[in-house]
């Protein structure tokens, strides 16, 4: 079942007050049945990949606490991160790598076609895999007990709103939640709703506006140079932002109406001063499970490696954080999907985070010679400027639909841009001509006037947002006088309902 | 909880009006319409409700065909749409025409022979006759046939809302459950609805006309002259308003269409004057000259 359907609508509204009626002591049997129902909704067959695992790694972990430290238990503990991945490993990566092997063959001259196995990868299972195995890595580290309750641990694996794309949250923060009593509140269902508003703005207004734009030109690259590709890979950077934080409102907001706190996905990632801060802001929950359970792991290992201080002049936290950025973006591209461009992507990131890291001393020493430092406000403008430009380019590789249709795009954005630039200057400045820009609308799959609302909206977000960063921006409005808030509350139906496209059913992060 | 409830109830009512209201103005702008995709069909059902220019006689009805001769948006006296419209659109506009004009003395309704039967279990109806046609106003016009169609697929009552028909977020929905009727046949809601309008127009002492834009070659041949649709012409009692019908079809070669209905923009450009001429009959094209 997807959030954007009425389907879910009518779900919520029926499991919303069962859910407050229930006893709460049977609560978690009413969300466990929800959830299954919700996941099967899509097909039976994914509860299969999803209950079996989960059981597997509950067992393993209640033998993982019971036992002493030893090579038996890191032995147990590489089984249960296996199990956690297995189903994950096989769907998603196994036709990749017999595509990759067979090419490389190829290269040395084998021969024959790969036969793909073709399988239909369960929605959520790298979300849900993760999950499974920070839990089995934090139980053997002793963050937490293992819990003992079944339906608990099942619960926290299936809950739904988390199931299909994240946030992946912890089983330190998450279980215990399960444990406390819970009474209706209305500010708190009230906040629920409106954070959950709030992503189907973003989704339907915004991300599958965009999405007109990008398909259309991403999809016939060759057919474009030049300024389309630059429009058409900001309108994706946007259409990404919406769909995945707009899929974590509605999910942290509908856990937040039964109840429950999730982990914050996304902060305002495209204000960000620099890449760093860019990925402490961008896919939280992914970042903060890469940094704990990949990236600590291989720098120490690195640098454990390294006996010296200093390897080959280089310091070796330095080789630590680079070997540990570079593997840990390697393979969080990977986790995006089964494709080299994915795999190109995190490694892009993995390039600017340790080119941050590595220059960050004379950046500085840059910055304090310009005297860009006296003025905090173009200061700070330039970093967001280039933050920004960093990730809009990276998103090339994330999006396009080959590496060879990738480089294309890189190697042809600049094609033209003068002259357009020149002649759309000359067309304002003398005649106050839009023509330059309507004509290239035109070339890019959407109406002017459809454009012109997801500028607006865009607008709404941002001014919404700016806000956030100063206030807590739900708070401020609740306390708002009834009319206020309810003239707000109409006026962003009305542009959901009426602005936003419901012919696309799927979120973008649905796919990985 | 029970605040709660209280609220999220008179929210709900409130946002239902809210929303209905807003659904009525985006109908009734002309400036919001425009985004609707069955705009055109609205645009002139609006017209029906307006008074034609002075001194005018004639009322054009028709198909996307007889929209190519008298466009519907442009030609002050048509109020040609397309086929999907259906027999009852066109009576529920000519009412709407007659209303406001009693000067008329001419209906004339322009449709091909395998369109002006159309029955009401097309993929189109709902876009094209539902949303336009089918709300409060219009529901004294709602056989008991036409409705039992449209109780089968219960939901689409809701169109009745200015909210369901103009917000994007509700799907469309197809009536065609059952096969298409074969071209050479009138189904019986578009029988039903001929008939109403045959009478309207006597009640109201004007002619009505129906005629055929030209069509291919090959449809008379396939048709075998339309034998089937004469005969229910006959057995209907239609057949004083269609006494010109086949007697003055054009066949053309299909290298002067577009598709397998519609005239090629440039030969029609060329030869819609001649065409016209041979369609209507002399004192339809005097009163028609005089309107202008």
């Amino acid at each position: 079942m997807v959030f954007t359907s009425f389907d879910f609508l009518i779900f919520l509204s029926l499991l919303f007050p069962v859910y407050f009626l229930f006893p709460q002591r049977f609560r978690w049997v009413l969300l466990l049945a929800a959830s299954g129902y919700f996941y099967s909704y899509l097909r039976l067959s994914y509860l299969v990949y999803l209950i079996v695992p989960t059981l597997v790694i509950y067992g393993i972990a209640v033998k993982l606490e019971a036992m002493k430290p030893g090579p038996w238990k890191k032995l147990l503990l590489f089984a249960g991160v296996i199990s956690g991945l297995a189903c994950l490993l096989l769907f998603k990566y196994a036709d990749f790598i017999g595509r990759s092997v067979y090419a490389a063959g190829g290269i040395f001259g084998g021969g024959g076609k790969y036969e793909p196995f073709n399988f239909i990868l369960p929605i959520g299972i790298s979300f849900y895999s993760f999950k499974l195995v920070s839990y089995i890595i934090d139980v053997y580290h002793e963050r937490l007990n293992a819990e003992r309750h079944i339906g608990y641990f099942t619960l926290y694996v299936s809950f739904f709103p988390q199931l299909l794309a994240g946030p992946i949250d912890r089983a330190v923060h998450f279980i215990p939640q399960l444990k406390k009593k819970i009474r209706f509140d209305y500010d708190r269902v009230v906040s629920g709703l409106r954070l959950t508003a709030w992503g189907f703005f973003k989704k339907l207004v915004i991300a599958d506006q965009l999405a007109a734009v990008v398909n259309q030109v991403y999809g016939n690259v060759h057919n474009y140079a030049g300024v389309p590709l630059i429009a058409a890979t900001i309108a994706y950077t946007f259409q990404i932002y919406c769909d995945f934080s707009g899929y974590s409102d509605i999910a942290i907001g509908v856990s937040r109406i039964f109840g429950f706190k999730s982990m914050k996905n996304f902060d305002s990632p495209y204000s960000s001063t620099s890449i760093v801060k860019f990925w402490n802001n961008w896919h939280i929950s992914l970042t903060t499970w890469l940094r704990d359970y990949l990236f600590l792991p291989i720098a120490y290992a690195v640098m454990g490696k390294i006996k010296s201080p200093k390897l080959a002049g280089i310091k070796a936290e330095t080789w630590g954080y680079a070997g540990g950025m570079f593997i840990t973006m390697f393979l969080g591209g990977l986790w995006h999907g089964a494709r080299w461009t994915f795999v190109l992507w995190g490694s892009v990131h993995g390039i600017f985070l340790i080119f941050s890291y590595i220059t960050k001393k004379t950046r500085k020493r840059a910055v304090k010679k310009i005297k860009l430092n006296r003025y905090p406000g173009l200061h700070k403008f330039v970093k967001v400027s280039i933050t920004f430009g960093l990730v809009a380019f990276a998103w090339i590789f994330f999006r396009a639909d080959s590496i060879s249709d990738a480089f294309y795009i890189v190697t042809h954005l600049h094609t033209g841009l003068a002259a357009f630039i020149g002649d759309a200057a000359e067309a304002f400045l003398f005649n106050l001509s839009l023509k330059p820009a309507i004509d290239l609308i035109a070339r890019l799959g959407i109406p002017v006037v459809v454009l012109n609302k997801v500028i607006i909206a865009v607008i709404i977000m941002e001014g919404v947002q700016l806000v956030q960063r100063k206030t807590n921006i739900d708070t401020w409005f609740s306390r708002k006088p009834l009319w206020v808030r309810w003239s707000c509350y109409y006026t962003l139906l009305v542009i959901i309902l009426y602005w936003g496209r419901y012919d696309i059913k799927e979120f973008i992060y649905f796919q990985f | 909880m029970k605040r709660f409830i209280f609220k999220a109830i008179g929210f709900l009512v409130l946002g239902f009006l809210i929303l209905n209201f807003f659904g009525y103005l985006v109908i009734h702008s002309n400036r919001l319409s425009n985004s609707l995709s069955w705009d055109p069909v609205l645009a002139v059902v609006k017209k029906s409700k307006r008074s034609m220019p002075p001194g005018s006689t004639v009322l054009i009805l028709g198909d996307s065909v007889g929209n190519q001769f008298f466009p519907g948006h442009t030609f002050p006296v048509s109020l040609a749409a397309n086929g999907s419209v259906l027999a009852a659109g066109h009576y529920i506009l000519a009412h709407n025409a007659i209303e406001r004009n009693k000067q008329l003395k001419y209906v004339v309704l322009l449709s091909v022979p395998f369109v002006i039967g159309h029955n009401f279990e097309r993929s189109r109806t709902y876009n094209n006759f539902m949303k336009p046609f089918y709300n409060f106003e219009n529901l004294r016009y709602i056989s008991k046939r036409l409705q039992e169609k449209i109780n089968k697929k219960i939901m689409a009552r809701l169109v009745l809302f200015p909210f369901v028909k103009t917000a994007p977020c509700f799907s469309d929905i197809d009536f065609s459950y059952e096969a298409e009727k074969p071209a050479y046949i009138i189904s019986d809601t578009a029988i039903e609805y001929l008939k109403k309008l045959q009478t309207l127009c006597r009640d109201n002492g004007i002619d009505l006309i129906v005629v055929s834009p030209p069509v291919q070659e090959r449809w008379g041949e396939i048709t075998k002259d339309w034998k089937k649709m004469k005969e229910q012409i006959v057995q209907n009692g239609l057949d004083d308003i269609f006494k010109l019908y086949f007697k003055r079809i054009i066949y053309l070669d299909k290298k002067y269409f577009m598709d397998h209905v519609h005239l090629d923009r440039d030969y029609l450009k060329k030869n819609r004057a001649v065409l016209i001429s041979r369609m209507l009959p002399k004192e339809v094209l005097v009163s028609l000259f005089r309107s202008k």
